[in-house]
């Protein structure tokens, strides 16, 4: 089995990544309970992602250890795709403890030891462009965890692989409708305001009478993101006819997003990012 | 009376030999055949006749230093094994008959170059049972074609063995010989063991180690001599009082000391029991822990080769027993290769806090393809694998 693990900022761009797979109807949920996992991903996910002493941790304080939001499969392939959301692009710490575990874990020696049914590795980290835009994220990303000394300009599809050793880095980068800055939530209010007739219309108004502008510190583009995610997640919810909806189960859940992903019109940007995922393995 | 300046009777050899045969049960035939082949084998491996040139063994690195990667060209059933990164606590392990042993010998052998006498014990000791006790002829069959190098103190070293039933001299009783082509540091020498079915053995050449070494197996008997003879080196060193403190505070409280008595057994000095009992009164673990840390003071600035360290002793052991072991190669400057075929065992050096992890290293031999292969783990990586996947030095991942 190859296993690509998919470094999100938060669960909702975890459970988006989810949708455009299974939407493709090229994956499926892997549905099995985490001891019969290849190994040694089982003891990967149960030491390393899951903590494993509950005395270290305080009431209160969430677990810092990532786990996957979802787990998918590539329908007659062995291929498992595994979403994990770090809390944000600025999660240094997480990333870097989480990446390095990966690198150490999955190195070809462990790969060709006895009993591995891992046979490759790849890690993608998947980032809003913000109002930094696309070069200066990449740049950051590669900065805080690589330092590639070669060029790092990618495509116009703000994506591109990148091969250590023997382990395959991918970085994906989300943008508005400048293709430069913005985020994965922009592209989600135009695809709900698309498919969702007055819902998204009715959620835009509601917010609007109680937020009229971005406070006196406040950067404008995370107010009007903030914003964003308020606005889906009420779209989501009065779809559902649900109020405890939160945006990650929004996303994961709402029929707004069927018609855009499938079928997968090979001109949009999610086939570019399913083809991309697609090509996460040599 | 008979009388005095009477000659005596001549002594009839054939007749008392008939007298003799006539008086033995078949018994005693069998147990004089046994008593027969015993001797054979003391006179065969016990003894040694030098000829012309041959000099007493001498350690060419006084300094210590220890390998830091040795290849085994061919030795019994290793071909093209690469041992690297070797370091100050060296693990070794792999499921059954992968060879763990074999690679110990082949340290051992490389260690000791063509020093004949641990060459002979190295060999006899797979019979696993007493020098008096093994058969010639096994023995001979047992001499192992080989050829080792390595990287000890910067400095290169190689070994090759080759068995050859050719003696240019008198043929009688003659069985085989092994020769011996030896490079350290860019010098060589060569050497020949010849063995005979009734006569000592004849050794040629100038031998030589390149350093100090022991090897200690559950499974076959250190020599007295040896073990004697670390005792006295420890004693003098102080580290038998480590040793002794390790044993009271882990194991029995009650033990106030461990002393050899004149016939060179050694005597347990208990509170509880009197008169003081034998060390054998005592279970396999405690001796085996007060022997092991004997044999450091016999390997200072050498190599210290122990198989399945983790045999009779308990697992719960294992963690403070990693310690003594490090701290008694740091104390006698030794080189430390184990073998094992406990995860806890392993588990317990690379995730021991108190040894460095620079200061161990693991090695999996498995098979891979048909042929055996030897994967090196630096302590570093081989403690996070341990703790990101549990990982299972024995050659294998655990579901």
């Amino acid at each position: 089995m190859k296993v690509l693990f998919v470094f999100c900022e938060g669960p909702h761009d975890a459970h988006f990544i989810s949708r455009i797979l299974k939407t493709s109807k090229q994956y499926e949920e892997y549905d099995k309970i985490i001891k019969e996992y290849p190994r040694p991903l089982y003891k990967f996910i149960s030491q390393t992602l899951i903590t494993k002493n509950i005395e270290e941790i305080k009431i209160g304080k969430p677990d810092k250890h990532p786990m996957p939001i979802c787990s998918l499969k590539k329908i007659n392939e062995e291929i498992l795709v595994l979403p994990i959301s770090l809390g944000g692009i600025d999660k240094i710490a997480e990333t870097k403890f989480l990446l390095e575990k990966i690198i150490i874990s999955f190195n070809k020696d462990v790969l060709e030891y006895p009993g591995c049914e891992i046979t490759a590795i790849s890690t993608l980290f998947i980032y809003d462009a913000d109002a930094r835009g696309v070069q200066e994220t990449i740049r950051l990303w590669n900065e805080r965890y690589f330092h590639f000394s070669f060029d790092l300009e990618i495509s116009q599809n703000h994506s591109r692989w990148i091969d250590i050793k023997d382990h395959r880095i991918g970085i994906f980068v989300f943008t508005g409708p400048d293709g430069n800055q913005g985020t994965l939530e922009d592209n989600l209010i135009e695809i709900f305001r698309s498919n969702s007739g007055t819902l998204l219309g009715d959620a835009e108004n509601l917010l609007d009478q109680y937020f009229h502008g971005k406070s006196e510190n406040e950067d404008e583009l995370v107010y009007l993101t903030k914003k964003k995610k308020g606005i889906l997640t009420i779209c989501g919810q009065t779809e559902k006819k649900n109020a405890g909806y939160a945006l990650s189960v929004v996303v994961r859940d709402t029929e707004l997003l069927n018609n855009t992903f499938y079928p997968i019109n090979q001109n949009t940007q999610w086939a570019i990012l399913l083809n991309f995922i697609n090509n996460s393995f040599l | 009376m008979s009388d005095p300046t009477e000659s005596p009777t001549p002594y009839d050899k054939s007749e008392n030999q008939a007298h003799i045969s006539r008086l033995i049960s078949d018994a005693d035939r069998a147990e004089i055949e046994s008593l027969r082949k015993k001797l054979n084998s003391i006179l065969l491996l016990g003894t040694e006749q030098t000829i012309t040139g041959a000099s007493r063994s001498s350690y060419l690195q006084q300094e210590g230093g220890g390998f830091t990667e040795i290849t085994i060209h061919k030795f019994r059933r290793l071909n093209n094994i690469e041992i690297k990164n070797l370091c100050k606590i060296n693990l070794i392990a792999g499921v059954n008959n992968s060879g763990k042993t074999t690679l110990l010998e082949a340290v051992k052998l490389l260690s000791g170059l063509n020093h004949s006498e641990e060459f002979i014990n190295l060999v006899r000791s797979r019979a696993k049972t007493s020098s008096e006790q093994v058969d010639i002829q096994w023995f001979i069959d047992q001499l192992p074609n080989g050829e080792l190098s390595g990287t000890f103190a910067n400095k290169t070293a190689s070994l090759k063995l080759e068995i050859e039933d050719i003696y240019p001299e008198d043929m009688t009783q003659y069985l085989k010989s092994i020769y011996f082509d030896v490079t350290f540091n860019e010098q060589s020498w060569h050497s020949v063991i010849h063995f005979f079915e009734k006569y000592p053995r004849k050794t040629k050449g100038e031998f030589v180690s390149i350093c100090p070494s022991v090897f200690s197996s559950p499974f076959s008997g250190l020599e007295p001599k040896l073990l004697n003879d670390c005792y006295d080196k420890s004693l003098a060193e102080g580290s038998k009082q480590l040793i002794i403190d390790f044993i009271r505070s882990h194991i029995d409280p009650m033990i106030i000391n461990i002393e050899k008595n004149s016939k060179g057994h050694f005597t347990v000095i208990h509170k509880k029991i009197s008169p003081n009992p034998d060390i054998t009164m005592f279970g396999e673990g405690l001796q085996r822990i007060f022997k092991i840390g004997l044999l450091f003071a016999g390997a200072k600035n050498g190599v210290v080769i122990i198989d399945e360290l983790e045999n009779a002793i308990h697992a719960g052991l294992l963690p403070k027993l990693t310690t003594l072991i490090y701290n008694l190669a740091i104390q006698f400057n030794s080189q430390v290769f184990i073998s094992s075929h406990s995860k806890e065992c392993i588990d317990a050096f690379a995730m021991n806090e108190e040894i460095p992890k620079t200061d161990i290293s693991g090695h999996s031999l498995f098979e891979k393809d048909r042929n055996l292969i030897c994967r090196s783990f630096s302590g570093e990586r081989l403690s996070a694998l341990i703790e990101n996947i549990d990982f299972d030095l024995r050659g294998g991942l655990l579901r």
